[in-house]
């Protein structure tokens, strides 16, 4: 058996397969289908400190091989996923990834602390990117208010919890600001989170998503992804874990050979629930056949 | 530390037949052990096995046999009309049993079944399961013009239709049929179903809330996953500053608990 565990800052991950933020509920949800502890991770839905209704529907439409959303980070607060969501998630034997998400610097420092407080959360993904929110995309604009954002998490942050940051490719050099992010202590980064895009209804002339942009992901993105991962490879050290459109074990082998060290699978849960355990059989299956041992060997291994 | 309860499962197309215009019967060949619905509850269907169109459909389910499910579509878009087109033996991809399904269990008479065009989707199985509780069934049905009614053969006999262009039956609306009719004789204990477009729901309620009946109504929403995840599928929840999620906490609700728009 090929070694495929995955190393995030301390936390070493049984698998590289996650789950990406918005896809997967809180965990219970597709345990209804599958036995999720199978997974390398859970990242959860974004948390933050006050509960979030989201945004007015219509917030989602198709598009060739994607979808558009705007859901608005709906979310139960920081406080009711301590007590109604967190119990299940601890008794899962998979490495729990709560995404953090506020709209200032001390809402995500906030949020950050109270979970510092709870056990069974193996790490932070810190939500720098959300297309959908006012300023949601702010902290991973800038490269100086996203050094900012990750030390004051990172100065909280006492465990031995990596601290991920999620990066929006919606910037003119996304490897600038994922240096900004190694450089105040992130432990990994993680990217893309959705690119924004409109549909139109033409007969209306209105925007088929009542929060007239939405973000693009699944497969129709996947090509921009891997680039955005490469080009982030190249200016730093930390881990990449590489998200955009994956719905097949060989997606998911082109991101490791681009140098993402892990993987999340976002909208093809959508398409098919059983995705994410597919998808890790592939890389297996992919390392035996190709007498690769460890999955660090594939990692960055682009030839150009 | 598993509950598996839901079932995403590859299925052959065993047929899809014709029965109105823009209306088709799906039957797929299942594990009904595992899919195995009640009436109103739900499947998510991918149309087909690539990436085009990407994301499955929710369809209430129809009828179901032992290894066979049915579902009823309008063709409307992409996927329905891809659907329309299958052939035997093309694959599909079923996620089910997905939602809620109508209460039965409280002490009523008369269940007042209320369709509304493609509304009669979940109706097939609620209406058998009525007789089988040995309850009284009204049943109405309201569509566009007399084109568009769908006959259910063992309920055809009960159907009290109206169109709206007066082709067929009552010339009006399906609530008003109901409400004439209620004004006429009241039946004792009675409960409303319905299913329809949201204004048809909306009269409907209206009509039962007149009469003091209480109302159950299924709702459709455009939806990713069908699991309570996407968080596509929000309704404004009564006298409250929330949303409940139709896929998650419905698709069944008492007319009184959401607004429709």
């Amino acid at each position: 058996m090929p070694n495929i565990s995955a190393k995030i800052g301390k936390l070493t991950l049984k698998n590289p397969v996650l789950t990406a933020s918005g896809t997967f509920g809180y965990g219970n949800e597709y345990n209804r289908i599958y036995d999720v502890s199978k997974l390398g991770g859970v990242v959860t839905k974004s948390v933050s400190r006050y509960e979030r209704k989201g945004n007015k529907p219509q917030r989602i439409v198709e598009t060739p091989s994607g979808m558009l959303n705007a859901i608005g980070l709906a979310n139960v607060g920081v406080e009711r996923f301590i007590s109604e969501k967190l119990e299940f998630l601890q008794k899962l034997e998979t490495s729990v990834i709560s995404n953090v998400v506020g709209s200032s610097l001390q809402e995500y420092v906030e949020v950050t602390e109270m979970l510092e407080a709870q056990d069974g959360i193996a790490g932070y993904e810190i939500n720098l990117s959300c297309p959908n929110v006012k300023h949601g995309t702010a902290f991973s604009s800038d490269p100086k208010l996203a050094f900012q954002m990750i030390q004051a998490i990172k100065n909280v942050v006492k465990s031995d919890r990596p601290v991920i940051a999620k990066l929006t490719p919606n910037v003119t050099s996304v490897a600038e600001i994922a240096k900004a992010c190694e450089d105040a202590g992130a432990d990994s980064v993680s990217l893309i989170n959705t690119l924004i895009g409109i549909v139109i209804d033409i007969k209306t002339r209105k925007p088929k998503i009542k929060n007239v942009t939405g973000g693009l992901s699944g497969p129709a993105i996947r090509p921009v992804a891997i680039a955005k991962v490469w080009e982030v490879r190249k200016s730093v050290k930390i881990p990449i874990v590489g998200i955009g459109g994956i719905m097949t074990w060989e997606d998911a082998i082109e991101f490791f050979i681009a140098g993402a060290t892990a993987i999340q699978v976002g909208t093809a849960n959508f398409v098919n629930p059983n995705a994410p355990l597919e998808i890790l059989e592939g890389i297996e299956n992919y390392l035996s056949k190709n007498k690769i041992e460890n999955l660090s060997e594939l990692v960055g291994s682009l030839e150009v | 530390m598993q509950n598996k309860s839901i079932f995403s499962l590859t299925c052959p197309v065993l047929k899809v037949e014709q029965v109105l215009e823009h209306t088709y019967i799906l039957t797929v060949e299942a594990d009904t052990e595992k899919l195995f619905f009640k009436s109103a509850q739900f499947a998510m269907i991918l149309v087909n096995l690539k990436s085009f169109p990407l994301l499955p459909r929710p369809f209430s389910i129809y009828d179901q046999r032992e290894g066979e499910l049915d579902f009823i579509f309008d063709t409307v878009g992409l996927g329905t009309n891809e659907l329309a087109n299958k052939q035997k033996g093309d694959l599909v991809k079923i996620t089910g049993p997905l939602g809620n399904s109508f209460c039965l269990e409280d002490n009523f008479e008369t269940g007042i079944i209320v369709a509304g065009g493609i509304g009669i989707a979940p109706f097939k199985m609620l209406y058998e399961e009525l007789l089988t509780k040995g309850k009284k069934v009204q049943f109405y049905y309201g569509a566009r013009n007399k084109n568009l009614i769908h006959k259910i053969p063992s309920a055809e006999k009960l159907y009290r239709i109206s169109t709206d262009d007066g082709s067929e039956g009552f010339h009006g609306y399906i609530s008003q049929l109901l409400e004439k009719d209620l004004l006429e004789t009241m039946p004792k204990n009675a409960r409303v179903f319905a299913c329809g477009p949201n204004v048809m729901l909306n009269a409907t309620a209206q009509v039962a809330e007149k009469f003091g009946i209480p109302c159950e109504i299924s709702l459709e929403s455009v939806m990713a996953c069908g699991l309570g995840v996407c968080q596509a599928c929000v309704i404004d929840e009564t006298n409250s500053d929330k949303y409940k999620l139709i896929c998650h906490h419905g698709p069944i609700f008492d007319s009184k608990e959401v607004v429709l728009h």
